[in-house]
């Protein structure tokens, strides 16, 4: 077996960094889950792109378990015929029927037991769609979101379509922007709130002012907009210098989250742009203040009813790394310091993992995932960076980690059972060089460019890690070779499953990380398995198909002559009918 | 160590460094085409971002392009059109036709074609490849003024008049294309729109632009809200169409005063002489 994973847990050896930044206020914080009042499980159906709205990537089914993993094999496998750019998809799955969405924008339904097709619908694009000239040309797609009747998702030209859940005919279609004009498009799943479907863009790597729209989800009629960029007159407009607000970036190119009880929806958003200078955009004498291109790499929440700011949390003031913060937003209830807090845990792309008050968004403490770390060498009470290491303009700057990130936009996953946070880690530095580069609107503006780089020292470049959001410990973590680029899937069954880029679809015990199955699906992995059950029988289901654009690309290129092959299936695997 | 010593080990360090990157940019530096300082620029910030392709044409996020063997007229066509079901865009769009002939000038270059025939003036006419948005081009006073408010996606935002107009290669085309341009201020707010009815779509009834009838249903804009709802009404589903719609121009134009409005009367004016 040739698995790098089997090698167990490789201590850091790497001299650059610490290895955790342990910098938690938590006083007498407990290890052990507890109840949730949160409903953060999926049960039969995988409602959502993150599971629930709590995106816990957790799945209450246990019928396959530690015990019985091993015994795994295929039930039904769907070639999807789209070769875009891989399967980053999240299935849904609602009453047995599997919702699929594909990189040219096609959905599938199929039937979630046997892999029968029962609808196909292909997105025409308009007929003189252009691929924006910027960050958005990716050709990806990464899920639906099922409400009522209507499976809705975002499209490469900047639209939201929804089509009829048991016809697959289209009922309604709005244009969000013009992507020829905003450089931007939509690649992220949608989410569902209440009678509403909200949507942010990618794009904010181009001269672009993110946001996110809410719409009927019956009638694709507008209800809100919120622009993660504050305009003239409004708080946060003086964090910009000049016209920089017009082109800053901060797309919230993810899926964000939903407490129903609070009524708010959280959001991660993307990094301000120019993506590697700043001085464009900060204003004079303000170069070390916080709170600095708001709301760009920030957790905002937001009044579900009217897209009104809640509050914000701004991870990384006048970002100059591409760290973007646009990642999941995982929710949950724990005890911290003798009392049940209602807290969310949330990484950017530095892999700093900020834990807060959901409520408020008040700071409770922060770690840190990457082993390699030079971009900063601290964090502060308040979880202010120090030490920045920033890119310099005509000078190449070692930072590590790289704009790959320390984790990519694939997904961790939470268990209420274990407590602990799943997460795909990353080790890649890279050489940056700013320039100072003129914003045009809707054209990259990365202000500069960079070349990855591999750490020294090390045999392999991901782990898979445990950790424990409440005391930032981490409990676990498998070295992987290449990258894990692949969401998280946990489950009741103490099961954490993922995939890598040689094509092991992999299963470990979420106690302890022992890697107890594997099955090669025979191309890369880079989407989101789930898990749902239909009848008596629960199934394990993940697509199958390297990306091999931008991220993938970056990744190629490092590792030359590794063939991190294509594809573009699902595979789904259940356990013998004697079990 | 001394001064002169360590000069001298700073001076060998350095040779050495300097060698791969004279090698990999000998061919640059030896030529005499204006274009090719430009087109390197536009490269790094356009295509070099990384995320993409990489510096002096080497491999990133996207494939190497130097030393492919490319003709000049591949990179052309690719240059400006892009590539389909991948994620390379074109670019005739998003670039003036001078910056996009320097772009496709130094990538010829990367590939050992020093002096492809692209004219500055006219990039891409001589290859029959799309032409560059017009939109890149100044208009002269208040009709640049009136252009910028018309795609204005900052203080207009949503309520752009390009939400609902295409003009220039921009704009989502709800309405038909503007042919008869208002008189006057005046005029636009109280635009007649015939094309709008009142339609009643089991029992709710809104302001619609009928696109279609047939077989397959009826495909209709929802004008109730801006941006308008393309909907697809399935045969089969409680269908009433009126001739008559309180619906008003001036009612989804109001984010505009009536001067910016006269000055994109400008700009429509300006565009279609």
């Amino acid at each position: 077996m040739m698995l790098n994973l089997q090698t167990g847990f490789r201590p850091n050896r790497y001299c650059l960094t610490p290895a955790l930044l342990l910098l938690l206020v938590f006083a007498g914080a407990g290890t052990a889950a507890q109840p949730e009042s949160l409903q953060g499980a999926t049960g039969k159906d995988w409602p959502g792109y993150g599971g629930s709205s709590a995106a816990w990537r957790y799945s209450g089914l246990d019928q396959v378990n530690r015990d019985n993993v091993n015994q795994l094999r295929p039930a039904w496998i769907f070639q999807t015929d789209d070769y875009g750019d891989g399967l980053t998809s999240t299935p849904i799955v609602i009453d047995g029927v599997m919702y699929l969405s594909t990189p040219s924008n096609w959905i599938y339904a199929l039937d979630a037991a046997t892999g029968e097709m029962l609808w196909h619908y292909e997105y025409k694009t308009r007929p003189d769609f252009v691929k924006p000239g910027s960050s958005g040309a990716f050709i990806q797609n990464r899920g639906v979101a099922v409400h009522g009747d209507k499976v809705i998702m975002g499209t490469v030209d900047h639209a939201l379509v929804a089509v009829n859940k048991d016809t697959g005919l289209e009922e309604w279609k709005v244009y969000v922007d013009d992507s020829r004009q905003c450089g931007c498009n939509i690649l992220s799943a949608p989410l569902i709130v209440k009678d509403m479907v909200i949507i942010g863009q990618n794009g904010g790597d181009g001269a672009f002012r993110g946001y996110l729209t809410a719409f009927d989800a019956d009638t694709g009629r507008f209800r809100w907009r919120f622009y993660t960029i504050p305009g003239p007159g409004e708080p946060g407009h003086d964090s910009w210098k000049g016209d920089s607000w017009k082109y800053g970036g901060g797309a919230p190119w993810m899926t964000g989250s939903y407490d129903p009880e609070l009524d708010l929806v959280y959001w991660g958003t993307g990094n301000a742009a120019g993506d590697f200078y700043s001085g464009d955009r900060t204003p004079e004498g303000r170069e070390d203040d916080e709170g600095i291109n708001l709301y760009t790499a920030s957790v905002i929440a937001l009044h579900a009813d009217t897209g009104e700011l809640a509050w914000h949390f701004q991870e990384v003031p006048r970002d100059v790394w591409d760290f973007d913060s646009a990642y999941e937003v995982i929710l949950m209830d724990r005890e911290i310091g003798g009392r049940q807090r209602k807290i969310l845990a949330h990484m950017n792309k530095s892999g700093l993992v900020f834990v807060l008050d959901r409520t408020n968004g008040e700071y409770l403490g922060v770690f840190s995932v990457p082993e390699v770390r030079t971009w900063i060498s601290g964090i502060g009470e308040n979880g202010e960076l120090l030490g920045r290491r920033e890119p310099v303009i005509g000078e190449s700057v070692l930072v590590c980690p790289t704009a790959i990130g320390a984790k990519s936009f694939n997904q961790m996953a939470y268990s209420p059972r274990t407590g602990l946070l799943y997460s795909p880690t990353l080790e890649f530095c890279g050489d940056i060089m700013a320039t100072d580069q003129e914003a045009q609107e809707g054209i990259f503006y990365s202000s500069g460019g960079f070349v990855n780089q591999l750490p020294e020292g090390r045999e392999s470049y991901a782990h898979l890690d445990a950790w424990d959001p409440v005391t930032g410990e981490r409990v676990w973590s498998i070295p992987s070779q290449y990258a894990l680029m692949a969401s998280i899937l946990t489950t009741a069954g103490d099961l954490v499953f993922t995939g890598d880029p040689e094509g092991w679809f992999l299963a470990f015990d979420a106690t302890n990380g022992d890697l107890l199955w594997s099955y090669q699906t025979g191309a890369g992995h880079r989407g989101s398995a789930v898990s749902y059950s239909v009848g008596s029988t629960q199934y394990i289901a993940t697509p199958v198909g390297w990306q091999d654009s931008i991220t993938g690309g970056m990744l190629e290129a490092l590792f030359a002559g590794e063939n991190f092959r294509k594809g573009s299936v699902m595979m789904v695997f259940s356990l013998p009918e004697e079990n | 160590m001394s001064n002169i010593m360590k000069t001298l080990m700073l001076c060998i360090v350095y040779l050495i460094l300097a060698i791969p990157m004279a090698t990999q940019h000998t061919f640059a530096a030896n030529l005499d085409n204006p274009l090719l300082d430009r087109g390197e620029e536009v490269y790094r910030m356009t295509c070099a971002t990384s995320y993409c392709h990489g510096v002096g044409g080497e491999a990133a996020g996207a494939p190497r392009l130097a030393a492919r063997d490319f003709d000049p007229l591949y990179i052309a066509e690719i240059t400006a059109n892009g590539v389909p079901d991948t994620p390379m865009a074109g670019f005739a769009n998003a670039l003036s036709g001078e910056d996009l002939t320097a772009v496709m000038t130094y990538v010829a270059s990367l590939n050992g074609i020093y002096n492809p025939e692209f004219s500055v003036n006219d990039p891409l006419a001589s290859l029959g490849i799309a032409q560059v948005n017009p939109r890149r081009i100044p208009l002269a006073g208040n009709s640049q003024a009136g252009r910028e408010l018309f795609f204005d996606a900052y203080d207009k935002g949503i309520k752009r008049c390009s939400t609902c107009h295409e003009m220039e290669g921009i704009g989502i085309p709800v309405a038909a294309p503007i042919q008869d341009i208002p008189g006057s201020v005046r005029a636009l707010k109280n635009l007649a729109t015939a094309e709008v009815h009142t339609v009643v779509i089991s029992d709710e009834s809104m302001p619609a632009l009928i696109l279609s009838q047939g077989v397959a249903g009826t495909l209709l804009y929802d004008l109730t809200s801006v941006p308008p709802v393309l909907r697809t009404i399935q045969p089969g589903i409680d269908l009433e169409i009126e001739d008559m719609s309180n619906w008003q121009h001036r009612d989804f134009i109001q984010a505009y005063s009536d001067q910016e409005l006269s000055l994109v009367l400008d700009f429509l004016n300006a565009i279609t002489e």
